[in-house]
């Protein structure tokens, strides 16, 4: 039997992420609609990190990608939460939330760009995630949710997750 | 095994590496703030161990690199 070499040390994957949160605050219903927000996901000598680059303020673990982008999902959603929490009004949250995203952590953002270039030249195995263009627009959407607009699919979280490829 | 730092060794880093920051404990989080840059993932550890958990290492490394300490972080601390 032929054993799969576990990526090297080092081993950087670029991912753009779109995650649409419904949540509650103080006297609102909320959706934010995060759409390609930056991370790196790499793989330290411990396990692999899932490193913001925006929001930059954020990292996750995880035993592999999946696992460490499930992590990281789960963490962006708690920063969501621990922001409704301290907030006393809609467009609080909403300063509050498009500042959270909108923070870049510089100390990551060569090193996606070169990742997405490794991504563009075929060197990574991108097995198990779609591609998407690494200049796909960033944005973030933070609205009111009406409550006859609130249906059971808001207890469901929803994502996109894929590779960022280099033009 | 994960790698881990206890939090009062980061706390000092902090204190040495971004004097003046701010750090304030949420439900799920610490969140520290330094010049205008907030990192807000910073775990609080375990239920009940919480005076001076161990904290992993990945996180220390995303923190100093957001908030632009990661040399003087470096000085202090075991990053690899």
């Amino acid at each position: 039997m032929t054993e799969i070499p576990s990526p090297a040390i080092g081993t950087a994957l670029p991912f753009l992420f779109t995650y649409r949160d419904t949540l509650f605050g103080p006297g609102f219903v909320v959706h934010v609609e995060a759409r390609n927000g930056r991370a790196l996901c790499v793989r330290e000598a411990d396990q692999w990190w899932m490193y913001g680059v925006n929001p930059g303020g954020m990292a996750a673990p995880g035993a592999d990608p999946h696992a460490a982008h499930a992590a990281f999902r789960k963490a962006f959603k708690h920063v969501l939460i621990d922001i409704a929490h301290e907030v006393h009004a809609f467009d609080e949250f909403k300063a509050a939330v498009e500042t959270f995203f909108g923070e870049t952590n510089e100390g990551y953002v060569s090193e996606w760009a070169a990742a997405a270039e490794t991504i563009r030249q075929g060197r990574i195995d991108t097995t198990g995630f779609d591609i998407a263009p690494a200049s796909s627009p960033r944005s973030i959407a933070v609205t009111i949710k009406a409550l006859d607009k609130i249906d059971a699919d808001d207890n469901t979280a929803d994502l996109e997750v894929r590779y960022a490829e280099a033009a | 095994m994960p790698r881990v730092l206890r939090l009062k060794d980061i706390w000092a880093m902090l204190d040495v590496c971004a004097p003046g920051h701010q750090r304030r404990q949420t439900d799920h989080a610490w969140r520290v703030t330094f010049n205008g840059r907030t990192y807000a993932t910073l775990p609080l550890g375990p239920h009940g161990r919480r005076e001076n958990p161990d904290i992993e290492t990945g996180h220390v490394r995303a923190m100093v690199r957001h908030l632009q300490i990661a040399g003087c972080a470096a000085r202090q601390l075991d990053l690899a």
